[in-house]
C-alpha cells in the first residue's frame, strides 16, 4: 500500500491523565489512557480497534477528533497534522471527520427534535436556508431508514436502534470522509446490532467512507472491518488484516482474547487460554512489555524492554519479544 | 397448549414485514415541557398552588385598582375597625383599608422577591455556565470567590448594606441578590458539570459548534428545569426574608405598605384588634406555602425519577 491512500495517519499519540492530589493539589502521577499509538487507516477501509475495557480505545478515537486534547504524537488526516491546527481550522475540518457515538440514550439531546438534531451540522456550518436544511435532514433519515415524518419527533420517543441511526444520520449529514465509531452497537440488542452493522455497511458503500471501528466484541469487529488493531494498556500490541489475525494471531493476548469467542457448536472442543490476574491500572503500567505480569510465555527481556512495533510479513504488525530474534 | 398445532404457524414474508411498518411511532408527539405540563395536571397539590400563585398576583394587580380606597388614604372616623361590608378585612390605627393595604403589600412584597429571584438567576446561571463549563483553573478561582462569600454570615452583610444605602426597596432587592446568586450559580455549575461530559454536548463539539451554541443550546435548556424549580422556591424565601427584616426593623419602613411594615405595624396591636396582623400574616403564609408546593410539583413534574 503507498503513502496516498492512507487518509488517517496516527503517530505516537499520547494522551496521559494528570493525576492530581496533595494540598497544593501538584500532580503525583500520569494515567496513562493512551501510551505511544501508531497506526494508519486507509481510504475505504475499516480499522477495527479490539481491547478490554479501560484500555484506551475510546480514549484514542475522542484525541483523533480532539474531543480530549491529545498529550503527543500527531494526527495526520489528509497530510494535515489535526494536533496542530487553530480552533477555525479544526472547526472547518470537523466536517470531514464525525463521531459515532456509544449510548442512543445519551447522544442525542432530549430537548431538540429530530430535525433540530440533524439540522445542527448544517446551522453550525453555515447553510443558512430553511428549505434546504430540511431537505437534507428528509433525505438523510431515509437514507439510514427511517421516514420524514420522524423528523417532528423527540429523542425519547424512539427505540434504541431507532435513535443509533438517528445519531448515524447526524454524523453523516456534512458528508463526511472519516467516520470514528466508538462502540456504535455495543448498548443495542443483539438482533438490532446486526441491522445497524449492515446500515453502516451499506452507507460505506454508498458514501465511500473510512470507519475507524472501536469496540470491544471481537464478532463484532470479525464482521465489518478490513483490518483489526488489538489494544491493551494504551498500546496497540498487534494489527493485521481481519483474516490473518483470526487465524494468525501472534501476540499471546491476541490468542488469549480470540481462544475466548464463543462458538455456535456445542461438540467444539477448544483450548482457552485463561489469563492470570487482572488488568494493570494504567495509572502504574507494568516496565518493558505492558502485558510480560500476565503473559504465559514471559522472558526476563519483556521484563526490561519494551517491544518493537514491526511487521512480521504481510502486513501483520506485533509487538511482542517472541518475534525478536 | 395442546390445540395449537405447527400449521398454524407461518413465517412472515419480507413483503408482510414490510407492510407492518415497524418504525412507525404511533403515539403523540410530546415536547419535554408538553410531558412535564402533562404531570404537573396530575398533582393536585400543585394544581391548586399554581392556581392560588396566579390568583394573588392578579389580586395584587387589580384589587388595589377596583377598591374606591386607597393604601395611604387616611380617615380617622374609621379607625381600627373590625372587618365589615364596607372594609373587608377592616382598618387600621389610622383607618386606612387594610384589604387594599394588603394587595399593596402584596405588589411590593412580590416585586422585591421576584426581582431579586430574576437577577440572581441571571447572575448565577451566566457564572455556574462558564464555571462548569470551562473547568479547570478558571473553575477553582470562581468557586473559591464564592466559598468566600458564602462564608461571610448574611444577616451581617444585609446590616452593612443597610447601614450604607438606607433602607428601601432597591436595598432590599440587592441584599438579597448578593446573598441569593451564590445558591443559583452553584446549583447551574453542577448541572453544567453533569451535563458537559454527555455524549450529546461532545457530539455538538465534534460537528465543530462553537461554546456560545453549546452552551446556549445544549447545556442551559437541559437545565432549565432545575433552575426554574429553584426560582419558585427562591422567591418565597425572599418574601420572608422581607418580612423578617422589616419586622425586626431593619427593612423597609412606612409609608412603604409591604408585607413585612404590615405585619411589624399589626404586630403592635395585637391584643386590641388582632386581625390587623392576622390578615398580612395570613397572606404571606399562603403565598409562600403556595410557591413552595408549587416548587415541589414542578421538581416532580421536570424529574418524575427523582420522585419515590
Amino acid at each position: 500500500m503507498n503513502q496516498a491512500q492512507e487518509l488517517l495517519k496516527v503517530n505516537h499519540l499520547k494522551k496521559y491523565y494528570p493525576v492530581r492530589g496533595g494540598v497544593i493539589s501538584t500532580t503525583q502521577a500520569y494515567v496513562k489512557a493512551v501510551d505511544d499509538v501508531s497506526f494508519s487507516v486507509r481510504k475505504g477501509e475499516t480499522l477495527g480497534l479490539v481491547g478490554e475495557s479501560g484500555c484506551g480505545k475510546s480514549t484514542t478515537g475522542r484525541s483523533i477528533l480532539r474531543l480530549v486534547e491529545p498529550t503527543e504524537g500527531e494526527v495526520l488526516f489528509d497530510g494535515v497534522d489535526v494536533t496542530r491546527l487553530s480552533k477555525e481550522n479544526l472547526r472547518k475540518l470537523r466536517r470531514d471527520m464525525q463521531m459515532i457515538f456509544q449510548d442512543p440514550y445519551a447522544s442525542l439531546n432530549p430537548r431538540h427534535t429530530v430535525e433540530k438534531i440533524l439540522s445542527e451540522p448544517l446551522k453550525v456550518h453555515g447553510v443558512s436556508s430553511r428549505k434546504e436544511r430540511q431537505e437534507r435532514v428528509e433525505k438523510m433519515l431515509e437514507v439510514v431508514g427511517l421516514n420524514r415524518s420522524h423528523a417532528k419527533r423527540y429523542p425519547h420517543e424512539f427505540s434504541g436502534g431507532q435513535r443509533q441511526r438517528i445519531g448515524i444520520a447526524r454524523a453523516l449529514m456534512l458528508n463526511p470522509k472519516l467516520i470514528v465509531a466508538d462502540e456504535p452497537v455495543s448498548a443495542l440488542d443483539v438482533s438490532i446490532q446486526s441491522q445497524v452493522l449492515n446500515l453502516l455497511q451499506d452507507l460505506q458503500e454508498q458514501f465511500q467512507l473510512t470507519y475507524l471501528f472501536i469496540a470491544h466484541d471481537l464478532s463484532v469487529v470479525r464482521h465489518i472491518s478490513d483490518r483489526i488493531g488489538v489494544m491493551y494498556l494504551g498500546r496497540i500490541i498487534e494489527l493485521a488484516d481481519r483474516d490473518e489475525l483470526f487465524e494468525n494471531p501472534m501476540h499471546p493476548y491476541t490468542q488469549a482474547l480470540l481462544s475466548a469467542v464463543p462458538v455456535a457448536d456445542p461438540d467444539f472442543k477448544r483450548e482457552q487460554i485463561i489469563l492470570q490476574g487482572d488488568v494493570p491500572s494504567p495509572a502504574n503500567p507494568p516496565g518493558g512489555c505492558a502485558f510480560h505480569t500476565r503473559c504465559p510465555h514471559v522472558m526476563d527481556i519483556c521484563k526490561e524492554a519494551r517491544p518493537d512495533f514491526k511487521d512480521e510479513g504481510n502486513e501483520h504488525f506485533v509487538s511482542c519479544h517472541l518475534y525478536n530474534r | 397448549m395442546s390445540n395449537l398445532s405447527q400449521d398454524m404457524f407461518q413465517p412472515v414474508t419480507v413483503a408482510e414485514r414490510k407492510a407492518l411498518d415497524s418504525e412507525r411511532i404511533v403515539g403523540e408527539s410530546l415536547s419535554f415541557w408538553q410531558d412535564a405540563w402533562r404531570r404537573l395536571k396530575n398533582n393536585k397539590a400543585a394544581m391548586v398552588s399554581l392556581f392560588t400563585v396566579i390568583a394573588i398576583v392578579l389580586l395584587a394587580i387589580f384589587a388595589p385598582m377596583l377598591s374606591s380606597y386607597t393604601y395611604n388614604e387616611m380617615n380617622t372616623t374609621v379607625r381600627n375597625q373590625a372587618p365589615s361590608m364596607e372594609h373587608w378585612l377592616g382598618t387600621d390605627h389610622f383607618g386606612r383599608d387594610l384589604w387594599v393595604r394588603v394587595w399593596e403589600g402584596a405588589r411590593i412584597s412580590l416585586f422585591i422577591a421576584a426581582t431579586a429571584a430574576l437577577a440572581d438567576l441571571l447572575i448565577g446561571v451566566v457564572y455556574g455556565v462558564i464555571a462548569g463549563y470551562v473547568g479547570g483553573r478558571v473553575d477553582n478561582i470562581m468557586m473559591r470567590i464564592i466559598e468566600i462569600l458564602v462564608g461571610i454570615p448574611n444577616l451581617i452583610l444585609i446590616i452593612l448594606l443597610i447601614m450604607v444605602m438606607g433602607a428601601g426597596i432597591w436595598t432590599m432587592i440587592l441584599a438579597m441578590i448578593i446573598t441569593g446568586w451564590v445558591n443559583m450559580a452553584r446549583l447551574v455549575r453542577g448541572q453544567v458539570l453533569q451535563l458537559k461530559n454527555q455524549e450529546f454536548v461532545l457530539a455538538s463539539r465534534t460537528l465543530g459548534a462553537q461554546s456560545r451554541r453549546v452552551m446556549f443550546k445544549h447545556l442551559i435548556p437541559n437545565a432549565l428545569g432545575i433552575i426554574i424549580v429553584h426560582l419558585t422556591i427562591t422567591i418565597p424565601n425572599n418574601i420572608f426574608l422581607e418580612a423578617i427584616l422589616t419586622f425586626i426593623g431593619i427593612g423597609l419602613e412606612p409609608p412603604i405598605a409591604s408585607w413585612g411594615v404590615l405585619v411589624h405595624e399589626g404586630f403592635r396591636m395585637i391584643k386590641l384588634y388582632f386581625w390587623q396582623f392576622f390578615f398580612p400574616s395570613l397572606a404571606i403564609a399562603i403565598t409562600t406555602l403556595a410557591f413552595n408546593i408549587l416548587g415541589d410539583g414542578l421538581r416532580d413534574a421536570f424529574d418524575p425519577k427523582l420522585r419515590q
